[in-house]
């Protein structure tokens, strides 16, 4: 999915450059339209990048449980209490990037 | 519709059309680590660990400046319903262990009831937004 993303990127910038050929009445509506494009695309390509890495980190999180369970295991205090500074630590991050884009 | 014109949307439609032959849908598989737990224990653990990287792409969304307001802020409201819901469960989960009774029990199994459509609120936001 990246890499499509990148190409249709590509193929709109190709596209930016021939706007001079494009007639004067229209020129500035097909600059409007791929520069909406453009920003289009590039929260796909931002979504489609985060989407892999939670789905890694997803895939790891479920091989440690299933490792647990095929195992008879119950995760240790210490596996439990890690987990929480996992979730206290990106919860402070992901406020700090809310906050960081609301002063932007 | 214009020649100048005509001959962009001809371009266009020839240099996508190969591009969107290899879409390669459905190439992102989205596990659900808590499907894999056979304990409570493992569940709760299962549970943390999905809300744990569920916010750290979320805090990587956010932080992107092309991410539309409104995504931020379905994303901010996702981790505020989500956030005392996993306090709890944690809280939960150490009078279960310390205890392991049929209340502690039963209020792990109430936390996780709790926490779980609130983790899956904030996993449905991440993947729709594909």
């Amino acid at each position: 999915m990246t890499k499509l993303l990148l190409q249709v990127q590509l193929l709109l910038a190709a596209l930016s450059a021939l706007l001079p050929f494009v007639p004067d009445r229209t020129r500035s509506r097909a600059a409007e339209i791929l520069d909406l494009a453009a920003r289009a695309l590039a929260f796909g390509n931002a979504v489609s990048v985060n989407l892999d890495d939670l789905a890694l980190k997803l895939a790891g999180v479920r091989a440690d449980v299933e490792a647990m369970a095929a195992a008879g295991r119950e995760p240790s205090a210490e596996e439990f209490d890690a987990a929480m500074d996992r979730v206290r630590a990106a919860s402070s991050d992901f406020r700090a990037a809310l906050a960081e884009a609301n002063a932007s | 519709m214009h020649r100048p014109l005509r001959v962009l949307a001809l371009a266009l439609a020839l240099a996508v059309t190969p591009a969107c032959a290899s879409l390669p849908f459905g190439e992102t598989r989205i596990e659900n680590p808590i499907a894999a737990a056979r304990t409570l224990d493992q569940r709760a653990y299962a549970l943390l660990q999905t809300y744990a990287a569920g916010l750290e792409e979320a805090a990587d969304l956010a932080r992107d400046p092309s991410t539309p307001a409104n995504v931020r802020h379905a994303l901010a409201r996702a981790e505020a319903r989500a956030a005392p819901a996993i306090e709890a469960l944690y809280a939960a989960f150490s009078l279960y262990r310390a205890g392991a009774g049929p209340e502690a029990e039963a209020g792990l199994r109430s936390a996780l009831a709790d926490a779980e459509p609130t983790v899956g609120d904030l996993q449905s936001i991440l993947r729709s937004r594909r």
